[in-house]
């Protein structure tokens, strides 16, 4: 498996004629829950990022609000954590194995067991450059499902994150957590998901809304009560009827399952149409006679 | 709140005007049962001749089916489109309708429609978006100078297909480049939504209907609007069509 590492920086330089999200990894990984804590370490000092670590966690709060939790056709929300002390390599070691290499091999003594982990971070392997904000990896996946990853500030001296005011400072909080998700960079300066900071950050753009839209679908629950729940995922998942308990990740099927369970849907709501006028005129000619 | 406060108190204030519609139309046909003698008799003929009238006018049939063409714009004012922090606001999303409308009384009528929405990035974006759209309006019909007028109570299902042939595309990392991977898979997004609109018909076979979409309805924090802008072509005939 392929996964990228990523990093946010403090400049502007280009742009591309090209709208798409991406994604950080070759395998269109997610997250297999709805819910996905995420968590600051405690033995973080942050001295160089300029904010303490509950300022962070007020960050960190805006971000979700503000970001990931909006998007109406996304099933994921996220949730802010609490402080959590996970051992002081987390402040100074490497991101990835032998050095920043693409692809990265994760370096196992970082691995984050479940949800999404913040520290505050100085290693200069991980932040040549001041002007990087932060990186980000997804250094725990298993099949599609990414059970956990990683977010590292640049905590060096001199780093460009203590002269960002609070607006900035969630914005980066949000970019990465974007990483974490499972969502590469977008190439428009519009999103969330662009490589750098841009003037003023107000809301998600549309790559980043389709990017969460594709890795987790909104499945409203009354789809299952009106007779429309896709087979395709009781043959995947025999355990599970419904849609109520399904993991986002067993809800990107392949092509063929997404065509027949579209085709499915699609027939069953057209029948539910017809069937209406048929059921209210029955009601009132029944009405009438009496 | 408000907003979700009014969407169900309108909601209701449908069904209520709903039934009661049907009941007044029961109850004045059973005051003519009240009177006795000739004048019972001749209640009675005008009982039968308004129960026919009744029968005749205000049994459901179908009574139009329409085409519409129109504009579709997502989210509005919640989608960032600059980097200087600027909102979405209208959008040219083009929006394909099909739809019929059966009258269940004298005032209210039930338009189910099915939309396309051709998402504009489609041209030039890497990843495809399909939206279909599958309404069940209510409509509370008004009889103006200019036309009958539809107030429309629209409850309705948006899907939302995203799909990517894979891949990879470089792009900027930090200070270098990087490859990042495109979608391989497809995945749709089922979404409920409520919504008001309007729809006027200024002439017998040509209407504008604009719709107003809520998201998100359930939670009022983050509560989504979409609005759909159509002008629709009727086929009207009901002599010829299933009644």
């Amino acid at each position: 498996m392929n996964y990228s590492w990523t990093v946010l920086v403090l400049t502007v330089t280009v742009s591309f004629n090209l709208w798409s999200f991406t994604l950080n990894n070759n395998v269109d990984a997610a997250f297999d829950s709805e819910e996905v804590s995420i968590n600051l370490s405690s033995s973080s000092t942050c001295i160089n990022t300029g904010k303490s670590t509950s300022q962070i966690l007020g960050y960190l709060e805006k971000a979700i609000d503000e970001f990931w939790n909006t998007v109406p056709t996304s099933n994921l929300r996220l949730k802010k954590g609490t402080l959590v002390s996970k051992g002081s390599d987390f402040e100074s070691d490497p991101l990835c194995q032998g050095g920043i290499n693409s692809p990265c091999t994760p370096n196992g003594g970082l691995t984050v067991s479940d949800g999404i982990f913040i520290a505050c971070n100085d290693n200069i392997v991980n932040f040549a450059s001041t002007s990087i904000a932060a990186a980000t990896l997804t250094n725990n996946i298993e099949g599609t499902a990414i059970k956990g990853a990683l977010i590292l500030l640049n905590d060096r001296t001199g780093s460009q994150l203590a002269s960002l005011d609070d607006g900035a400072f969630i914005s980066v909080i949000a970019h990465e957590i974007g990483h974490a998700i499972g969502l590469g960079h977008s190439p428009e300066k519009e999103n969330l998901m662009y490589y750098s900071t841009v003037t003023k950050r107000e809301s998600l753009g549309w790559d980043d809304i389709e990017g969460t839209t594709y890795l987790y679908p909104k499945r409203d629950k009354l789809f299952g009560l009106i007779g429309c729940a896709p087979s395709g995922f009781a043959e995947r998942d025999p355990e599970i009827t419904g849609e109520a308990v399904i993991s986002p990740s067993h809800l990107r099927v392949t092509k063929e399952m997404e065509k027949n369970e579209t085709i499915s849907a699609l027939f069953s709501l057209l029948l539910g149409l017809l069937a209406m006028p048929f059921i209210i005129i029955t009601l009132q000619k029944i009405k009438s006679r009496k | 709140m408000p907003i979700t406060f009014f969407l169900k108190s309108l909601c209701v204030l449908f069904l209520m005007v709903l039934v009661t519609d049907g009941q007044s139309k029961t109850k004045k046909t059973w005051a003519y049962d009240e009177h006795s003698g000739e004048a019972e008799e001749r209640d009675n003929d005008l009982d039968q001749k308004h129960k026919s009238t009744y029968e005749k006018e205000f049994v459901p049939y179908m009574h139009n089916i329409g085409l519409g063409i129109g504009t579709h714009s997502p989210f509005l004012g919640r989608v960032q489109v600059d980097d200087s922090g600027t909102q979405n606001g209208l959008e040219l999303n083009p929006a394909f309708t099909l739809s019929s409308m059966f009258h269940l009384s004298e005032h209210f009528a039930f338009t189910p429609s099915v939309s396309y929405i051709y998402s504009r990035n489609n041209a030039v974006d890497l990843t495809k978006k399909k939206e279909f759209n599958f309404k069940a309006d209510l409509s509370l019909i008004l009889t103006t100078g200019i036309g009958p007028f539809h107030f429309l109570f629209s409850p309705g299902l948006y899907l939302t297909r995203i799909s990517g042939d894979g891949g990879e595309t470089t792009l900027k990392n930090g200070n270098a480049t990087e490859s990042f991977y495109l979608p391989k898979e497809s995945s749709t997004a089922y979404n409920f939504s409520t919504g008001i609109g309007s729809q006027w018909y200024p002439f017998q076979n040509w209407s504008f209907k604009s719709t107003l979409d809520f998201f998100n309805y359930l939670e009022p924090d983050n509560l989504r609007y979409s609005l759909t802008l159509t002008l629709n072509w009727h086929y009207v005939d009901p002599s010829k069509m299933w009644r």
